[in-house]
């Protein structure tokens, strides 16, 4: 039986190719010694060799999976990019980030002008200093003009960006989205995001920011938030409610994972049920990135991402097409 | 490698969808059944491949395959499956689940599709051998480890992966040894 066993290990070595030069010579003395020695060899070699395509299969339906595989490697997710900042950020002032579609700009002149100098990003993040202090983090393909006057800081983004404005009360931080302007007043921080092409959201969190589009102008505070909409110029001002001060917050970056793990993920921090009507639809990808974001907010977000919508059920929420 | 696989390779590289569904098509319901194996999830398993598969075209231009494709797929599903299960940490419910219940999960249903008998008496076989020589004899076979990888792996000495290597040799035979002969007897006839 030992015999036996030594055997089959030697065998197995030579038929993985582990074997040493000695080994192998010593494989070849044992089946010199009698014909059935060769034929026990020849039955194992068999088996190894069969085996290799032995691996047993899953009775799935592989026509389903490869249109849902197709489905993904053709449908590049929207980007998505949504930030709040930590109070500790307050100490650099006003941030802003901002994600817009591409779109033109006509320069803007206007009095005691710098030269206005032009930032384009690559394939990948671009980190700038502005002359004030500011720190910008451009998104790939995306650009920023700046034109810093004497009377404020002006700058004109085609993409995405994120901002840390540096702070200067005697001249306010603006910036140019489409026919929208942020203005940062004070140490104000505020998160910007547009998920959808026609939608600027703004939500303030800290201090005040301006905001001016179409005939509109409206001053948001502390936990204000905005939805500008592009083609009727108009904004939807929201004013927090006590429900949402008092969820907790998430800081998660979500990077291509499908939605149904998504919402796994979100279901374990906020303690709630979210329910996701279809299979397909928890494969939707998503990307996105929250720092301290609430759960509808959050909601909000990888919903537009997948282009489905949610609702609150009794239970907790439930995410359908 | 064989060289249709390295022209398998070398075209999804250069972006042909089509060979990348042969491939996929190929392994799917063979690698599903070895996510399963690690998960225990039939869900999760074709989710586990199907990302597997589109992070492989996303990364296509930096493919890099030195073994088979098959021992490549194969791999990456165990640690793609790994990698799965430590992020919803269910990793103490899978050993527990895996030891037990894989041979009597009614979920776990081979293909039945294969046509080929042997084939098919062979991966029932191989899903009969116990615990660890199963698992060592699918890391050597399947992805084509070393054993010294193996011994790394599973935290067991090089000594045990032959032994139990060996031992897995000798069941499978013993179990096919009918068919084998069935086999010969055909061969001379």
């Amino acid at each position: 039986m030992n015999q036996l066993y030594d055997i089959d290990d030697l065998i197995a070595k030579v038929l993985t190719e582990e074997a040493t030069a000695e080994e192998r010579s010593q494989l070849r003395g044992w089946l010199d010694e009698a014909p059935e020695n060769q034929q026990y060899f020849d039955e194992l070699k068999q088996i190894w060799a069969e085996s290799e395509e032995a691996a047993e299969s899953l009775d799935v339906n592989t026509d389903i999976a490869w249109a849902k595989v197709q489905e993904r490697i053709h449908h590049t997710p929207k980007p998505l990019t949504i930030t709040w900042l930590s109070r500790n950020w307050l100490s650099i002032a006003a941030a802003v980030l901002l994600l817009i579609a591409a779109s033109l700009w006509v320069f803007k002149q206007s009095n005691n002008v710098t030269a206005p100098s032009v930032i384009v990003a690559g394939t990948t993040d671009k980190k700038e200093t502005l002359s004030d202090g500011t720190i910008t983090d451009l998104k790939p393909s995306s650009s920023l003009t700046t034109v810093f006057s004497k009377k404020e800081r002006r700058v004109k983004l085609d993409g995405e960006a994120f901002f840390k404005v540096a702070p200067d009360k005697e001249k306010p931080f603006v910036i140019e989205v489409k026919t929208l302007e942020i203005k940062v007043l004070g140490t104000a921080f505020s998160v910007d995001n547009l998920s959808q092409k026609d939608k600027v959201i703004i939500i303030v969190t800290e201090g005040v920011v301006q905001v001016s589009g179409g005939t509109e102008n409206h001053r948001l505070e502390k936990d204000w938030n905005a939805v500008f909409d592009i083609p009727t110029q108009t904004f939807d001002i929201k004013q927090p409610t006590e429900r949402l001060e008092m969820m907790p917050s998430l800081n998660y970056e979500i990077n291509r994972k499908p939605l149904k793990e998504v919402v796994k993920d979100i279901e374990k921090y906020f303690k709630v049920d979210i329910e996701i009507e279809t299979a397909l639809l928890g494969s939707c990808i998503v990307k996105a990135n929250f720092a301290g974001a609430k759960l509808e907010v959050i909601l909000d977000v990888i919903t537009d991402s997948c282009e489905c919508t949610y609702e609150k059920t009794n239970k907790g929420y439930i995410i359908k097409q | 490698m064989q060289v249709i696989e390295k022209q398998a390779v070398n075209s999804i590289k250069i972006g042909d969808e089509r060979s990348f569904e042969k491939v996929f098509r190929a392994y799917y319901p063979r690698l599903c059944a070895y996510a399963m194996t690690v998960l225990n999830d039939r869900d999760e398993a074709e989710e586990v491949v199907q990302s597997l598969f589109c992070r492989l075209w996303e990364q296509r231009d930096t493919l890099d395959v030195t073994t088979s494709m098959q021992a490549y797929l194969f791999r990456a599903t165990r640690n793609a499956s790994l990698n799965h299960i430590k992020k919803v940490q269910t990793r103490e419910a899978y050993k527990v689940m895996n030891l037990e219940q894989m041979n009597n999960n009614p979920e776990y249903q081979p293909d039945r599709t294969t046509n080929n008998e042997l084939r098919r008496r062979l991966e029932r076989a191989i899903a009969e051998l116990p615990e660890q020589c199963r698992l060592i004899f699918k890391l050597s076979r399947f992805e084509e480890l070393k054993y010294k990888d193996i011994a790394d792996q599973l935290g067991i000495s090089v000594k045990t992966v032959e032994n139990q290597m060996g031992k897995a040799l000798k069941i499978l035979r013993l179990k096919m040894v009918d068919y084998l002969t069935l086999l010969m007897i055909f061969y001379f006839a």
